[in-house]
């Protein structure tokens, strides 16, 4: 097969979003709409696992990273890894949707379309080669969550929330795209290899000129913008406001998919476009990881809302993840990719939890979790799962992945610069930390009676994705964990060159 | 003044003299290079040789040809640099250069041809450390120690599908913890007291980073291993009657079981963490949802108490496993290249590592969380976490960080007998102040462990042992004291002691078995408390001198408050809070327990070698690998 066909999912993305506004015209059956996606996804998740197993039969090698669209579009092994991320949660958000949202709720059409849109624009950042792809991929996606997350428009906070990271996303946008002009200006190149390569000129004296400054400056900016869409301190402050606002499905889309897009943006501007300067931006992303873990942490405590809880502890878990950057070797690199996927599942398995509770109304305080034991063994075991594992406690997938993120960085940090130890042990007791917010919510479920007796049937897809999300964090990933770390390395490599 | 110049003079010389002899009395040593006659073994005599600095050592060849050859290390066979005898030859002699035996150190050497037939030695110049003794590593044939490990969880599964009804689960468990307390036996009985690890089995899990699931017992774990096998089938008969959800509070217990087992058993480093931290996951939820009024704030408490210290021990382990360079997570990959981590390295991992294992301990200023878990914890729980969970913390200082981190242990020394003696003297100072006798005992827990850290910290054969048999005594005789906290609470109604009183005419029989367990626990001769605090004060007395005057007042204490509430809870005149008349013997399934464990402790006190062989092999091969001994 041609190289090309290694475009189909993306292909098949734009037709389906081309399809739902058609089907529209032609239906009024609202089942359609998310039938359609559905099955969009399905067949993008199937075509990416089995062209990952069977890489010989789309004539590839997994080895060797393949240039589509004359260089602009990478397809190697760390951006297919990310796509099935992205696809599977694209996928849980559209399962949980069609039973989150009531039959007559208007625009499910449109709905659909930006879920299926903003998964596009997430494909693209994974394969994106060059700078303005890249800011093309961000910006996809970002458009499509802000209607998302606006989605129910006559909620105030629904709207309050939609039009708050409109603002915030398009400042960050302008940071980016000026960090990004900066290096265009100096560099004269937009390709990743284009500017690593004068880069790597420039520090090894090959380039002569006194760089240094600019180079400094736009990288702050790049960091602003994209630390915008990780919400890392001090550009976190959107974060429990949106997630708090917006549809459950929508905040599981955005914890757990945009999230890590936003460090794919990261991994490929500072840990390969950017690394040998690497001296320039090392110490403030250092800060930026310290800062965020332990306030993210801190005003997780007091939270009484379950959205902004697990907002200010997706603050946190970025705040882990940047501390792998700095490190700059390979080993910290496939435990940063390792826990960014894993914390996907955490967050995605938490918000389906949160969506449920949502669902059949509930209510998102954390007293609506108070007896959850009580109403439903499984949400609570998969919610007790997920939280567990944000947490970093043996055997669950979240202690190995941090696990593999702390060696790493450790290892890097015994071997040459000692202060990356410091943010290690401060990784290690902001674990220590977060354990009592997460205690807490386990607490209620387990311990509490429900605050009002009311019989509720939780819908089946909860269920079963919350069974899915026990048996992967909790006997999967620990199983076959030498798996996680081989390809988290061989992606790491392909990342870094 | 000729004769005063003539007496200068022969000062000189004799001050010349006194110089030179200290330097020039170098003696002479032989090492024979031979085989013996039948070519079966190839060997130097003596095989490793101590010298002091500046001494000659002369090889002779004996039969067969052969060569010297220095090596890097124990391991390595091949000449790279250093001193070389030539090709092999027969017969003759050949003395070793000066410069070699100059200074401090250990010089590993082959003889080429033979290396792999292991003809090695080994000259230790001066204070330069003796070669690291091997440890032997014996594979079995049966996975005896995986079957421990399988058949709780097995069990948990079977008992949490039976949900609430009340009958099969306790069942279930009551025939898991039997049939482990089975396999423990034949695994104490099978490591007997062989030096080494014996019954090993490994696993490959994660080789990329050298994780693998490596079991091994030998004379230290096996007491716990027997412990744990021991207490299981106790707290559940003791447990009985429990009606609050039985199907997931006996699976609780059986994972508990699985996870304290596993501790016992590992010996990789990663994995070992990973069962340290399981074990919390049971038990908070024991703690929390069967938990006394308070159980809430308990039970978060030791959670997150115990997490944050076990976290800083991960980041020891890795610096461990860096430091190493083995790739290999296995204590004892790691515990052979330990020569090589420098002392500062030593002294920094051994911190992180000991405030891990204290607060499991728990030694003062870390046993805060004890007394709310405990007082808090069903009485199941509190028998779990005395009678075993508690002796993790010891265990893996001695199985984690001495073989591994010598200098680093010899360091913290005085820091571990100044924090034993402080757990000693306070645990036993608040346990007199105490009215809840389930806090009592608590903090007497507190004192006792106290006792085995101050064994630790002797850093002697007598020492180490008293402390693991200690541990032993205490996991036996603890759960006892919980189990008749739990009897007052249910049959009397409270467990304060000023409301107590004149039990003993009402309840005679529980009333005997309460004296000879209180008896037991503060150290009474014939029962185990005893045998293990002799040994750890006569080891400490040969190491530290009069200050055995401090703990020795603690055991003044220990003796006052046991027994005070003795006299406050049974005897005395009828309390007139409680209604004597409905005071009943207590029931069966809680006087056998404390009736086994009487025997049990009794067994061990008179006959201590059962425990004590195995114990003394273990510790005597850790203190020879650390090079104390």
């Amino acid at each position: 097969m041609e190289p090309s066909s290694l475009f189909l999912p993306e292909i098949v993305l734009v037709a389906s979003i081309m399809t739902i506004p058609s089907l529209y015209m032609l239906t009024e059956n609202k089942k359609s709409f998310a039938l359609c996606s559905n099955l969009t996804l399905t067949s993008i998740l199937l075509f990416l696992i089995v062209s990952w197993f069977n890489p010989d039969a789309l004539s590839i090698d997994r080895e060797v990273s393949i240039f589509l669209l004359y260089g602009h579009f990478k397809i190697d092994i760390f951006s297919q890894i990310f796509k099935i991320i992205f696809v599977l949660v694209a996928l849980t958000v559209s399962l949980i949707s069609s039973s989150y949202f009531d039959e007559d709720e208007p625009h499910q059409a449109e709905y659909y379309t930006l879920l299926l849109s903003s998964t596009l624009g997430m494909f693209v950042v994974a394969s994106a080669n060059d700078f303005l792809t890249l800011f093309l991929g961000i910006e996809i996606s970002a458009f499509s969550s802000y209607a998302l997350v606006a989605f129910r428009k006559q909620d105030d906070k629904s709207a309050e929330a939609g039009a708050k990271y409109l603002l915030i996303g398009a400042f960050s946008s302008a940071l980016t795209l000026y960090g990004i002009s900066l290096l265009y200006a100096v560099t004269g190149s937009l390709t990743f290899d284009g500017v690593h390569a004068f880069i790597d000129g420039l520090s090894q004296g090959v380039i002569t000129g006194n760089f240094n400054e600019v180079i400094f400056i736009s990288s702050l900016f790049i960091l602003a913008g994209l630390g915008f869409k990780i919400a890392v301190v001090p550009f976190h402050a959107w974060a429990p406001d949106v997630y708090q606002g917006a549809p459950t499905p929508v905040t599981t889309l955005l914890a757990a998919a945009s999230k890590a897009m936003g460090f794919i943006a990261i991994f490929r501007v500072f840990s390969f476009t950017l690394e040998s300067v690497s001296d320039e931006w090392k110490l403030v992303l250092g800060i930026i990881a310290l800062a965020s873990m332990t306030l993210g942490n801190l005003a997780a405590i007091s939270q009484e809302d379950i959205g902004r809880m697990l907002a200010y502890s997706s603050i946190a878990q970025a705040g882990y993840i940047l501390i792998a950057i700095p490190a700059m070797t390979d080993d910290a690199m496939a435990g940063a990719i390792a826990h960014t996927l894993i914390h996907a599942f955490m967050k995605g398995g938490a918000f389906v939890v949160v969506a449920g509770l949502g669902a059949v109304g509930l209510g998102y305080s954390l007293d609506s979790y108070k007896g959850l034991a009580q109403r439903s063994q499984l949400l609570a075991l998969s919610m007790t799962v997920c939280l567990l594992s944000l947490v970093g406690i043996p055997p669950f997938a979240g202690f190995i992945s941090k696990f593999l993120l702390f060696y790493g960085t450790l290892q890097a940090g015994l071997s040459g610069e000692t202060w990356i130890i410091a943010l290690v042990i401060a990784g290690v007791l902001n674990s220590a930390l977060s354990l009592y917010y997460y205690l807490k919510i386990i607490r209620y479920m387990y311990l509490h009676e429900p605050v009002e007796s009311k019989d509720v049937v939780f819908p089946n897809s909860i269920r079963y994705i919350s069974l899915m999300t026990i048996l992967l964090l909790g006997v999967i990933f620990p199983i076959y964990w030498q798996s996680l770390f081989e390809i988290c390395k061989e992606a790491a490599i392909a990342l870094m060159g | 003044m000729v004769s005063l110049n003539k007496f200068l003079g022969f000062f000189t010389l004799l001050g010349l003299l006194v110089l030179f002899s200290g330097s020039v009395e170098a003696e002479n040593h032989t090492v024979i290079v031979t085989q013996s006659d039948d070519f079966t073994s190839y060997f130097f005599d003596p095989s490793v040789l101590e010298v002091e600095v500046g001494d000659n050592v002369l090889f002779v060849w004996g039969n067969g040809s052969h060569n010297v050859a220095q090596v890097s290390d124990s391991e390595s066979n091949n000449y790279e640099s250093g001193f070389y005898s030539g090709n092999p030859q027969v017969g003759g002699n050949w003395s070793l250069p000066s410069e070699f035996t100059a200074q401090d150190g250990t010089l590993y050497y082959v003889c080429e041809p033979h290396a792999t037939m292991n003809m090695r030695g080994s000259i230790v110049v001066g204070s330069g450390s003796l070669p690291l003794p091997e440890i032997s590593m014996e594979f079995s044939d049966f996975p005896w120690l995986s079957y421990l490990l399988v058949f709780p969880i097995i069990g948990a599964l079977w008992s949490v599908s039976f949900g609430n009804t009340p009958n099969a689960p306790r069942l279930i468990a009551l025939f898991t913890t039997i049939f482990t307390l089975i396999i423990s036996l034949v695994v104490f009985i099978k490591t007997g007291s062989k030096s080494g690890y014996s019954l090993m089995e490994e696993y490959e899990w994660a080789p990329n980073l050298g994780i693998s699931l490596l079991f091994g017992v030998d004379g230290l774990s096996s007491p716990l291993i027997l412990l744990t096998g021991i207490i299981g089938p106790l707290t559940v008969i003791f447990a009985w009657e429990e009606k609050e959800r039985p199907g997931l509070f006996f699976s609780l217990l059986l994972v508990m079981q699985t996870a304290l087992y596993g501790v016992f058993v590992t010996l990789d480093y990663f994995v070992f963490y990973i069962f340290w931290e399981i074990v919390l996951i049971p038990m908070f939820f024991l703690i929390a949802i069967w938990g006394g009024d308070n159980r809430k704030y308990a039970s978060i408490k030791f959670f997150i108490y115990t997490f944050t210290a076990s976290v800083i021990m991960l980041v020891g382990f890795m610096a461990l496993y860096f430091e190493s360079g083995a790739n290999s997570f296995s204590m004892i990959d790691i515990a052979n290249s330990s020569r090589d981590f420098s002392e500062d390295f030593q002294i920094w991992v051994f911190a992180a590592l000991f405030i891990g294992f204290a607060v499991k301990i728990p030694s003062f200023p870390w046993h805060t969380w004890l007394p709310d878990a405990h007082v808090q914890a069903p009485t199941a729980g509190s028998i779990l976490l005395a009678g075993v969970m508690l002796k993790m913390g010891l265990y893996g200082l001695i199985r984690a960080a001495l073989p591994a981190l010598p200098l680093g242990a010899v360091y913290f020394v005085p820091v571990m007998v100044t924090l034993a003696i402080i757990s000693i003297l306070y645990g036993a100072a608040l346990s007199l102040g105490q009215t809840d006798l389930k806090k009592l005992v608590a903090y007497s827990s507190v004192s006792h462990m106290g006792v085995a850290l101050l064994g630790v910290a002797t850093m002697t054969e007598l020492g180490l042992a008293g402390a693991v048999f200690m541990m032993f005594a205490h996991g036996i005789l603890s759960p006892a004291m919980f189990m008749i906290a739990g009897v007052l609470l249910h049959q009397v109604g409270t467990r304060e002691i000023p409301k107590l009183g004149g039990l003993a005419k009402h309840q005679p029989k529980t009333a005997g078995i309460f004296v000879v367990i209180f008896m037991g626990s503060l150290g009474l001769p014939g029962m185990a408390v005893f045998v293990a605090e002799l040994a750890v004060f006569i080891a400490f007395f040969q190491s530290h001198g009069y200050w055995l005057l401090l703990p020795i007042f603690g055991m003044v204490l220990t003796a006052g408050y046991h027994l005070w509430a003795l006299q406050r809870a049974i005897f005395g005149t009828d309390s007139e809070e409680i209604e004597m008349g409905k005071i009943h013997e207590a029931p069966w399934y809680e006087l056998y327990p404390m009736f086994t464990i009487i025997l049990i402790a009794a067994l061990f006190g008179i006959f201590p070698h059962y425990l004590m062989d195995p114990i003394n092999t273990a510790c005597y091969d850790i203190l020879r690998f650390m090079g104390v001994i």
